[in-house]
Order: C-alpha cells, then structure tokens, then sequence
C-alpha cells in the first residue's frame, strides 16, 4: 500500500467496523468522511507521487526534499490492523505480493507474526527484583522437610524411627539433638531400624527401650550410631555391608533393588525425589507410641526430629501439652482433619448427631418460604394473592 | 453403753484425722493439734511446703529457632507472668485506644471569625436598605467568612497508668503464646548479602507464614535497611518492625509474631514495670 | 396397694391417635379421621365426598397435608421443635411425642374432640385446681376466700399458664393446618383488632343472672363460680363426637385468644402427663412448674378497716380487746416523724407499725396483727393428695379455721 494512503484508509470495512470496538467514536467518526476524497483524489492521479510527497516537493523547492523517506515514523496503528485484516483479499495484488516476497528474503520463513503479547518475551525492564530471576542466593534450605507428610503411615513410620533413634543414643549416652546432623539415613540402615521394636519398660523409660531382631543389627546399629556426629561415610558402608541379608520378602527386595540402583545413579544427582522412607508403608509395632516425653530434654529432641523428618511445626502450648508420643501423634492427625467451621458439617459429620430427635438436617436450604409454610402462613399469603388476582 | 459408743467414734475420727494430715490443711490443724502437737507441727509446715510447691507458678517453656532454617535450637524459659498472662480484653482495648490517641496528628487548623484579617466594620446600615441585616464579613455564614467552630491544632492524646499499659504489652505477647503465634528467633533475622526478596518469598511459602495463613510480622531488634527493603516488596506476606517501632496493637494485628528473642526480652523487660519491685531510692 | 390401671381410665379422654400401642384402636382410629379431614374452606365441594362411604385404603393419596386441620401423628416424630420442647420439659419418656402434638392442637384449630387438647385440658384443669387449692388451703388455713382466689389465680390462672407456655419456649402457629409443624401452638386467632370480652358472659352457672344489679357475695362464687371466683359458662351436656364438626357452624370453631390458647396448652401438658405417666409425675410436675413460683401471699390483703377488723376479731375469737400502744416515737415536732405503735390484746403484742402519724402507726400495726392471724402455717404441712401414696401415714384431719371475719 501506497504511504499515502496511511491516514486516508481509516474507514474500516462494515465487517471489521463491530468487530474493533476499541477505535474510539471520535476516531472513527473523523476519518469516515475522508476517504471519499482520496478515492476522487486518486481516481485522478496521473503518477504515483503521493499527494504529501509532492506537497513536500513544493515546500522544499526540489525534487529530493531533505528528511526521511517517510517523515511520519512507519504506518499507524490503525492502519497496521487494518492492513491485516484486508491481508487476505489483496493477496492477488502483485505489489503486495512483491513486499511480501522481499519480507521473505530479509527474515526468517518460520517467523509468524504475534497478535497477542502472550507468549513474547519480554525485553527490558525497570530492573525491579521481580524482573529478574531468582538467584542463588536466594536458594532457601529448611531445617525441615518442604512439604509435610500427612499420611498416617508415613508418620508412624517417623515417629517409630525417632523412637528408636533416640532411644539408641539415650543408651550410648550421647547427645541426642546429634541425630538431626543424619537428615536420611541410607536406605539399608533405616531398614535396620525399621526392624527394631520399642518395648519401653514401666512408665515410658527411654534407656534401653529398643528390641533387636538379632544380634547382627544391634551391633550394625550401636557402630553406626557410635559415629554419628563424627564420620557419616563410614556409618553408610557398614549398612550397605548388613543389608542383603536382613530381606523380609521378594516384594521388598525388589523394592530395594530398584531402589538401591536408583540410589547408585541419583548419588550425583539428589534432586528427584523419592517416596518418603522408600516407599515402605507400615509400622511393626506400635510399642514406640509408649514412650514417655516428660523429660523436656527428651521431648525437645524428639520433636526437633520428629518435625525435621514431617515438616510438622509444633507451637510452643502444643509442646506444652505434650507428655508422650502418643500425644504427638494425636495432634499430628488431628492437623489433617481439623474440626469443620460450619455447624451443618459438622452434624453430616457425625451419625449419631443426626438421629437425635431435635435434629433435623433438610436437604435444601430453608428459605422464608419454608418458614411460612412451617408456621402455616404460606396458605393465608396465598390465598390472599389469589383473591387480589397476583397469582 | 453410750459412753462407749462415743469412744469409738472419737477414735475413728482421730484415725481419720491422721489420715487427713496429707490432705487439706486446714482439717488437719484444727483435729491433730489434741492427739500430738510436736509430731504436727512439722508435718504440718512440709505439707504447706508441699503444697506451695505444687502450686506455685511454673515458668513456661518455649521454643527457640534459628532463623532461616527454622531448626529448633533450645527451650527456653520465661515466668509465667510474663508469657502467660490470663487474656484481658479491656485493657488491650485501653491499651490500643490510648497508642490511637498518641498517634493522632492533631494538626488541623482553621480561623474562627475572630481569627480572619478584615475590618469589623458592620457591612450595612440595620435599617432602611430592604435587604436582611448583617453583620461584619468574618461572619460564618458569609463567603471569605470564619469557620464556626473549626478545629484548631491541639493534642489527642489520653493517658493510661504505666503499669497497665505494661500489662498490656505482656497480655498481648502473652495471648498470642497461648495461641501458639509466637516464634522466638534465638538469632539475628537476616538474609544473605545478595539475596532478594524472593528469599523472603519462600521462606514464607515453606513456612507457612504468609497471605493465605494471615500474614506474620518480624520484629527485629536492629533496623537494617537490606532486610527491612526486602521485606516491605513483599508487603502483602510479611510485615517487618524494629523492637523500638512495635505497639500493642503491632502485636495484635498480623497472623503470627517472628520475634528475635533479644528483641522479645527486652520488650518483656521494658514492660514489666508493675512487676519489678522498685528499690527505694535515699533522696 | 395396687398399681391403679391408667391407661384403662384415660381411654375416654385419650384419643387412639395418641397411643401408638394397640392395634383395635388403631383400627377403630383408621375409619373416622378420613371423614373429617377437609379443612373448612372446602366443604361444600368435599360434602359429596364426605359421605361417600371410606375406603381406608384407596383414600389416603387423595388428601394432601393442608386439607387436614391439624398435623397428622406421623408428623410428631418428624418434627425437631416437638422433641426439643419434650426435652426441654423433661418430660417423662412414656409420654410419647404424638400426645405432646396433641396437646398443641387446640379446639379452635381442630374441633374434633379425638384430635385436639379439650379433653386433656379439662383433666388437667381439675388437676391443677386440685393440687393448688389444697396446697392453699392446707398451708395458710385462716387465708381469706378473696385471698384464696386471688392466689389460685396466680398460681394456676390462664395468665400465668400464658407466661409458662412463653417460659417453655412454646411458639404460636400463624394459622393451624397440617403442614404446620406439630411443634408449635395451634389455635384459630383472632381478627385484629377484635374485642374477646365484648359481650358479657351468657350461660354461666349461676342462677338469676340476668340480675346484673344484684349483690354478687363472695360465699355465693364458691358455690356457683370457677376456681378463682370467676363466673363460668356452664358446661354443655357431652355432645358425641361426631365425625363432621365443621357442619355445625358455617363459620367453624370460634378464634380464642392467645393467652386462652396457652392456658389450655399448659392444661394439657398436665394432664397428659396424668394419664401417661401418672399421678406421682403429675403432682412432681406440678410442683416443679407450679409450686416453684414464687408468690408472696401477704402483698395480696386489702384492708379497708384494719383496726375494726381487728376488734371483731378478738371479739370472737375471745381475747381481750385490742388496745394501741405508742412504743417509740422521734421528732413529733419536726417535719417527719416517726411512730411506732403496737396493738396489745391483754398483755400479749398482736402487731407493731411505724407511721408518720399515730393513726397510720395504728393502722399498720392492726394490719400487721392481722396478717400474723389470716398468715398462720402450721409447722408440718400435709395436703390430702399425699395419702395417694404407697406407704402413706393414716390421715390426721387438717385445721381449717372458720375464715376471715364478716363485718
């Protein structure tokens, strides 16, 4: 298209009129009437200089006036929409057909271009930090784990390794809090653990609380819980050492073979995750739920791996509160069911709520309406209507 | 016969008595003292003992995490009268009002008639020119006129009995204990050199603190500005104030507190005026 | 002493709808609640239909809830209000919940006698009278007839049977019907603005009572009149209980107001229990709901002569006249004083009053004397119904004194 005709080819067609709500009524209404003239103007035109151009000829008294070709800085933005628009009915032109042709040369063939702004990227900014990517600095590591575990089992499964984890150092007479330094254990030591049983004696002592299957394991366990807080590699060979033969059935075997050659492929890269406590999914004994936490020593490590194996927080009146792992593990079910807000879910809740006699649940919501037919009104409001003639 | 009868029941009551010495105190002074004085009296002393023992004030124990990580570092132990205050509402209310008052500007300013420059000069004659009588034209009911009444700059501020705005500090600390929305960092709160509030962003995220569990406040005890920016981008999680910036009615607002433990000492210290048993001062 | 067969006696007053047992009521029930179910309104269309002969069976889809003027039985057990007002009465479990329902249905609602409260509030009435008139009369045996009625009123009125249904969270149907919850308090009410008491009484119990300018004694009201002294239409022989009561009157059963709606409720209330869990629930009832009002009777004398009244006492009851005596006096002069003033009969003080005057001393120490006569309470009260116990002591006659004194 000729540049002249840039602002002369405002009036959109009747089709595309409706459809580009946005050009404004002024807009619209100013450049109707223009176009008519063109059309007349251009009926008669002799050459193909444009009205501007030879206007500006005249001004600056020369055939090539200074100044840019096109001194109106490239088309406007309605007559880019419009040109695109009519793209497809002045495909048989053969002016435009050479543009195109010369488009094709200068840029890519797959370019196709953009008619929303989704998708694009986005080339300069303000510099805000929103602008930018994240940056390493900015990698935040918690204590814990980043999403909590909320299935019963996997909870069971943590608070009996803790049970067992600590009661081990309360025997060896070490630290406890040191525990936290292991943030999983390989997987052939925690199954060693898995294996053993809590049977704490009277009133939930800690001190030699743990029940080995064999001899092997208490002393694969005591080494490698002797190490802990000095070197971790050595504990992690002893237990690869142990494992083969300590395998229940073909299913978990199986499981750990996989997992065992996952974990020799994923050494160097950690960052897929794998199912919590490797997919095991029950609890031996439940001796561990026993065990007492009135010992404010105790109880704070206990809960400080507790939670770093969970990703559970415990406020501080809950930690008050607490006396022993049952406790804990009440409240940690207690979390993912929380009491409902509401009144009606809370009796659909419960079955024996709703056979009270005064209970009544309806299954629709109970609208005035209801309230007058209950009170015996609605027959008088209808009656009435009916003699005004309003129903 | 009778007499004999009343024996036994003197003796069943002295039995009984003996065995109510372990029980409530004041049974046991007024029955033992016939049988055997000397006996009582010390029994008697390390059953009060024991019994003040038991019911005296135990200290709270609270939880003390290092601050990015959030791993638990200690228990630490705060008296009961000041992390568990019993909830009294009225005296937050006093408490918020009054801060209210504090910080009201107090700064609008207008003229009164007397207050408008211009002549008193009465504008017409009373009489005589068919028109309703007036005035000078600093009269409020004329344009250019005074204000009737208008505010002048003056101070809001109301008073409260130090020693209750004390407490309030302590109920409100305490409350939000009770609930389980305060987090004691026993570290300093701070981010990395270069780190952005994106950090900020997600530690809120993993730990559950921000818009959607009600927004959390930081309280620091130094105000740096690096840490201070980073928080106020991301204003619509997280709230940062330093120690000497907090109100009461800072502490009661946002979803849960992240307090230093410094800053939360000296809060407590600085507001425990009622408590703190004043030496007297020779003059 | 042998367990007395209530549930053979009540079956006049106790419709079958009530009973949930027995299968030859149920029968019997089956036949006469279809004639009777067209509300009012329709009748001149339904009339055909009514006499048609029933069919238990194939006639029951045919009649929709509000066609019936009162909720069925089956609704009873539905509705939540109904067991929340059983449970709020701690009533006793035997009551079943359809009776409570039919307590709420009054005659204005229903006027089938088998399905509203008339017969049970008719038993509970003389119940309620009973119990309270011997508590009265056994527990202050010199009060007055006045007093006697006017603490009867207070205690078993209609106005403090209205407070009580308020007080046990009885709420009141707009219009009774049978999609109306059977929970709530059913009557026919009045127009607005209409006047209950506009036409006096006609067909009491007295005689000459077209004599309104005749001397109405107070003697004469416990012979012909209510409980409470009031003038009472007489009661009509029993009608049978016919099965279309709404062919009687073109304009149906006539409104009652609010406050005679919840009296006859409460009735009901009282003697439903009579009947379901007899007479030692009723009189606990009773005494929990009844006797537990507080109500001083010594605010309820009005002595128009106290010192002559008192006079005539002495004078038959033999003691020596009454004489006045200044005990204490302060500042006779000044601009309150203050008198106290004793009655003596002999040597012993009947009354002492402080006034203003000598005379409102006198005045009040007489009325003091003579509330300490007409207020007497023997020391152990027992009322006749007590005897209905098992194991009761044999029964020593009351005192009751010759009454107040005649002027």
């Amino acid at each position: 298209m000729r540049s002249s005709l840039r602002l002369l080819n405002l009036e959109a067609p009747a089709s595309q009129r409706s459809r580009n709500l946005y050009v404004c009524s002024v807009c619209r209404h100013e450049a109707r009437p223009r176009p008519f003239v063109a059309r007349q103007f251009l009926r008669h035109a002799s050459d193909s200089t444009p009205i501007t151009e030879r206007v500006r000829r005249k001004l600056w008294g020369t055939d090539n006036p200074p100044g840019l070709k096109d001194p109106y800085g490239g088309e406007g933005v309605f007559e880019r929409k419009f040109k695109r628009g009519q793209s497809a009915p002045q495909e048989n032109e053969p002016e435009a057909a050479t543009e195109a042709a010369e488009d094709a040369v200068s840029e890519d063939s797959s370019y196709e271009p953009a008619t929303t702004w989704e998708g694009l990227q986005r080339v300069g900014h303000l510099g805000t930090w929103s602008d930018l990517p994240p940056t390493k600095a900015d990698a935040y590591t918690s204590f814990s784990l980043n999403r909590r575990l909320t299935k019963p089992v996997h909870l069971s499964l943590a608070a009996h390794q803790t049970a067992v984890e600590l009661s081990l150092l309360h025997t060896l007479k070490k630290p406890l809090t040191n525990i936290c330094d292991v943030i999983e254990h390989e997987q052939p030591v925690f199954k060693l653990i898995r294996n053993c049983k809590i049977q704490p004696k009277s009133s939930g002592q800690w001190d030699s609380a743990v029940v080995y299957p064999d001899k092997e394991t208490e002393e694969a366990l005591v080494y490698i819980f002797e190490q802990i807080g000095g070197a971790q590699e050595a504990a992690a060979e002893v237990a690869t050492e142990v494992a083969p033969e300590t395998a229940e059935d073909a299913e978990l075997a199986e499981i750990e073979a996989a997992e065992a050659e996952d974990a020799e492929f994923e050494e160097e890269v950690p960052t897929t995750p794998s199912p919590p406590f490797f997919g095991y999914r029950d609890v031996k004994d439940k001796g561990y739920l026993d065990l007492s936490l009135n010992d404010p020593i105790t109880k704070f490590a206990f809960l400080k791996r507790f939670s770093q194996l969970t990703g559970h927080f415990f406020p501080d009146p809950v930690i008050h509160q607490i006396s022993s792992v049952q406790h804990v593990m009440k409240h940690v079910l207690a979390e993912q069911n929380p009491k409902p807000k509401k009144l009606a879910d809370f009796l659909v809740a419960d079955a024996s709520l709703q056979s009270l006699p005064n209970v009544k649940i309806f299954a629709k919501k109970q609208k005035p309406s209801h309230k007058d037919e209950e009170l015996g009104r609605k027959k008088l409001i209808d009656a009435e209507l009916r003699e005004r003639g309003l129903v | 016969m009778a007499g004999l009868n009343a024996l036994n029941s003197f003796k069943w009551l002295s039995r009984n008595s003996r065995g109510l010495l372990s029980g409530a105190e004041a049974t046991t002074r007024y029955l033992s003292r016939p049988i055997s004085t000397e006996t009582s009296a010390t029994s008697e002393q390390s059953a009060r003992e024991a019994l003040l023992a038991k019911w005296a004030p135990k200290p709270v124990l609270a939880t003390t995490y290092s601050f990015p990580s959030m791993e638990p570092v200690r228990f630490v132990q705060y008296p009961e009268n000041k992390l568990l205050m019993p909830l009294r509402k009225d005296i937050l209310h006093r408490a918020v009002v009054y801060e209210g008052d504090m910080t009201r500007q107090g700064t609008a300013s207008t003229k009164w008639r007397d207050d408008v420059r211009g002549s008193h000069r009465k504008l017409r004659a009373q009489k005589g020119s068919g028109h309703a009588r007036v005035g000078d034209r600093q009269s409020p009911i004329r344009r250019g006129g005074g204000v009737a009444f208008g505010p002048h700059p003056r101070d809001f501020s109301s008073g409260l009995p130090a020693k209750m705005y004390d407490q309030a500090w302590r109920i409100a600390l305490s409350y939000r204990f009770r609930r389980g929305q305060l987090i004691i960092i026993d570290n300093e709160i701070d981010i990395p050199e270069d780190a952005s509030p994106y950090l900020i962003e997600e530690i809120f995220k993993v730990n559950r603190w921000g818009r959607e569990y009600g927004r959390s406040t930081l309280i620091t005890t130094r105000e740096s500005p690096r840490l201070f920016d980073a928080v106020n981008e991301v204003g619509k999680h997280a709230k940062i104030l330093s120690k000497d910036d907090v109100d009461v009615k800072d502490l009661l607002e946002t979803g849960r507190l992240i307090m230093e433990k410094r800053a939360l000492d000296r809060l407590l210290s600085e507001h425990s005026r009622d408590i703190k048993p004043r030496l007297a001062k020779a003059t | 002493m042998k367990r007395l067969q209530l549930q053979r006696w009540s079956s006049s007053a106790l419709s079958s709808r009530a009973r949930t047992g027995g299968r030859l009521q149920r029968h019997l029930y089956s036949g006469t609640r279809l004639q009777s179910t067209n509300s009012y309104s329709l009748q001149d269309q339904s009339l055909g239909q009514q006499l048609a002969p029933p069919s238990a069976t194939s006639d029951v889809p045919k009649f929709t809830k509000r066609q019936l003027p009162s909720p069925p039985a089956e609704a009873a057990r539905e509705s939540a209000k109904l067991a929340a007002l059983h449970a709020r009465l701690y009533l006793p479990s035997r009551l079943p919940l359809e009776t409570l329902a039919r307590c709420l249905v009054d005659a204005s609602a229903d006027p089938s006698a088998q399905f509203n409260n008339q017969s049970l509030a008719v038993l509970g009435n003389d119940l309620l009278s009973n119990y309270a008139s011997e508590h009265l009369i056994c527990t202050y045996p010199r009060l007055p007839l006045t007093v006697i009625f006017a603490a009867m009123y207070a205690y078993v009125g209609p106005k403090t049977l209205l407070a009580m249904s308020r007080e046990w969270g009885v709420e009141h149907a707009a219009a009774p019907g049978g999609e109306v919850d059977p929970g709530l308090l059913q009557y026919k009410r009045l127009d607005p603005g209409a006047k209950p008491d506009a036409e006096p009484l006609v067909g009491t119990t007295r005689p000459n009572e077209d004599q309104t300018t005749w001397r109405r004694s107070i003697t004469s009201s416990v012979v012909y009149d209510n409980e409470f002294g009031d003038p009472e239409r007489a009661a009509s022989p029993p009608a049978e209980l016919s099965d279309e009561p709404f062919l009687m009157n073109d304009k149906g059963p006539a409104p009652v107001t609010p406050e005679a709606a919840s009296a006859t409720f409460a009735r009901a209330v009282m003697g439903a229990i009579y009947l379901h869990a007899g007479r030692p629930a009723a009189k606990r009832f009773f005494e929990q709901h009844f006797l537990s009002r507080q109500l001083d009777i010594s605010k309820m004398f009005n002595f128009q002569q106290p010192a002559r009244d008192l006079t005539r006492l002495c004078a038959r009851e033999n003691y020596d006249e009454p004489v006045a005596k200044i005990i204490s006096e302060t500042g006779r002069r000044s601009r309150t004083p203050v008198f106290v003033v004793g009655i003596f009969s002999g040597v012993d003080k009947l009354g002492e009053g402080t006034g203003a005057s000598l005379s409102e001393a006198r005045a009040r120490a007489s009325v003091a004397a003579l509330k300490g006569w007409y207020l007497y309470s023997p020391l152990e009260v027992r009322v006749p119904s007590a005897m209905e116990e098992d194991g009761a002591a044999p029964w020593k006659p009351v005192y009751v004194d010759l009454g107040e004194v005649i002027v």
